[in-house]
């Protein structure tokens, strides 16, 4: 066991955090920011090199589920989350990490830079007192006793420290706090499983290759190669995207990765070895085939493949897809869920399901808590609800909600 | 050379049953003149179609007719496809 200077020790010489965050992503950004500045001494670690998670490691590159809904935009645009949420959108914005909101069919949506997503992120945190991060830090177990966490092990290159701690939130985005603390949790079937992507960048494309009917046309590009054998099949999940500035193109590998699993590491090696694949052979296809695309580059290649759904805790309480669909309030709600349900549950490209009146549905503090742990919290993409309502609350506007609120209830259970 | 009416109507139906059963959600009430990209196609689902009507029809459309007026509803997709 190694000790850490940045850490206080108790009367044990036991280091000793109020909270800590497990997971660095949109939700433990939010969490660890809010709980320290509730006044707990609260300790961020991240498996990675940056925070930000699947918005900035695996190059997720639009904040959803930010705003309410409305049905055109003679309505004026409001946030859904004034927390929080929208002090981390005028944040990203003011930095140029993000562009202004954008309207796509029936939904607005905020652009942003996965780079520049992480570094808010690190200026924000490094200025927050009360607040430690370690990057390159993983949670490896987690110590119970009498119905509660009481510490947690952690490794940070081939180092490991133990850290006694009050309360304990899980926002890895695949609950693993959950899972190694040996708490409910619940998976879908995995042929419901949302499925996972492998986003990429690609540069140096001229600014009009996706103008006018330029998509189509890719699009038949890409399937008359598939049906000749010139293209792999998965190459069919594929679907491009402008980024902040027309000088980048995400290009966005939908996988159906069966049989899949994201909680074995037979399956994720898989995906990200095809996902890979995959996009070198767009990109040489792209150079050879589709005008504009003669000189394009791929310039960012994701640090995972993203995961869209996983484990989920069972908490005291569960949202539903039907809470969602009639945006339910219900009792003192702690966040706001306003994105429809985004069903992905093949590599054929989304289904929506939209709620009543574009209504919002309220989180309650007891989708965000553990039923077999009371001192451990979750938030993100991994809280308390069914598979059908992970598919509106997994977007990150919402995680960044519930990682407020998390961070905010773990701080007072603290005290 | 014309086609004939009920040899279009057939191929439309053909079609709109390919796409209602695999490319899109549509409902029964669903008519071929009606938009497909309101419906939600997309330059992701217009891969699969594009494969669905190759399989189907035996031709191929060419890229220089694929564009949004050509593919915004069935009866237009149907009068692409080359005359057997
Ligand atoms: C392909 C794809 C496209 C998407 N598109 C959009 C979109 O356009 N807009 C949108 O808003 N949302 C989108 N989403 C959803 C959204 O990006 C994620 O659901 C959201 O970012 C999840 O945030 P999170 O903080 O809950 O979890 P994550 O972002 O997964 O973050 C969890 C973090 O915890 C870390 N971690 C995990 N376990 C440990 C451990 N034991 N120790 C230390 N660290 C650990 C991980 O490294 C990670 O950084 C998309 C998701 C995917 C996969």
């Amino acid at each position: 066991m190694i000790s850490v200077r940045s850490l206080a020790t108790d009367s044990k010489n036991q280091q000793k955090a109020d909270v800590i965050v497990a997971g660095g992503g949109t939700a433990g950004i939010a969490a660890a920011v809010c709980a320290a500045r509730d006044g707990a001494q609260t300790l961020l670690i991240e498996r990675r090199g940056a925070l930000g998670g699947m918005a900035c490691n695996a190059l997720v590159h639009t904040l959803c589920g930010l705003y309410l809904l409305r049905d055109d935009d003679t309505h004026p645009l409001a946030y859904s989350n004034e927390g929080f949420p929208r002090e981390f959108a005028e944040r990203l914005i003011a930095a140029g990490g993000a562009s202004s909101p954008v309207r796509m069919g029936k939904l607005d949506v905020l652009p942003h830079d996965p780079t520049a997503l992480a570094a808010v992120a690190d200026n924000l945190t490094r200025r927050t007192p009360n607040l430690t991060v370690f990057l390159h830090t993983d949670l490896t177990r987690v110590e119970t006793a009498a119905g509660q966490i009481q510490a947690v092990q952690l490794r940070s290159q081939g180092c490991a420290m133990e850290v006694s701690v009050k309360s304990l939130i899980d926002a890895s985005g695949d609950a693993e706090a959950v899972a190694l603390a040996g708490a409910d949790f619940e998976v879908a079937p995995t042929d419901r499983l949302q499925r996972p992507a492998y986003i990429f960048g690609i540069g140096g494309a001229l600014e009009n290759a996706l103008a006018g009917d330029a998509r189509l046309k890719l699009a038949h590009l890409i399937s008359s190669a598939v049906t000749s054998g010139h293209l792999s099949s998965e190459a069919l999940g594929v679907a491009f995207r402008h980024g902040m500035g027309k000088s980048e193109i995400w290009a966005t590998l939908d996988l159906q990765a069966d049989p899949y699993d994201p909680c074995l590491p037979e399956c994720l090696s898989r995906v990200e070895s095809c996902g890979r694949r995959v996009s070198l052979e767009i990109i040489r296809f792209l150079r050879l085939h589709a005008p504009g695309f003669e000189n394009a580059e791929i310039t960012r290649t994701p640090l995972q493949a993203g995961i869209r759904e996983s484990r989920r805790v069972s908490g005291v309480a569960s949202l539903t897809g039907e809470d969602i669909l009639h945006g339910r309030l219900g009792e003192n709600p702690v966040a706001l869920a306003c994105w429809p349900l985004e069903l992905r549950e093949n590599a054929r490209g989304a289904r929506l399901r939209f709620p009543t009146e574009n209504r919002p549905a309220g989180i309650s503090l007891d989708c965000l808590r553990s039923r077999t742990y009371k001192n451990l919290f979750v938030a993100g993409r991994c809280i308390s609800c069914t598979h059908e309502a992970q598919a509106s609350i997994r977007v990150t506007g919402t995680c960044l909600a519930t990682g407020e609120a998390a961070g905010k209830a773990a701080a007072a259970f603290s005290k | 050379m014309a086609e004939n009416p009920a040899a279009i109507a057939e191929k439309e139906a053909k079609l709109l049953s390919i796409i209602s059963s695999d490319i899109l959600e549509i409902g029964p009430e669903f008519a071929v003149t009606d938009d497909l990209f309101e419906a939600g196609l997309d330059s992701m689902s217009i891969m699969r179609l594009l494969i669905q009507v190759e399989t189907a029809f035996g031709s191929r459309i060419p890229v220089a007719q694929v564009n949004r007026e050509n593919f915004s509803t069935v009866s237009k997709i149907v009068a692409l496809i080359p005359v057997a």
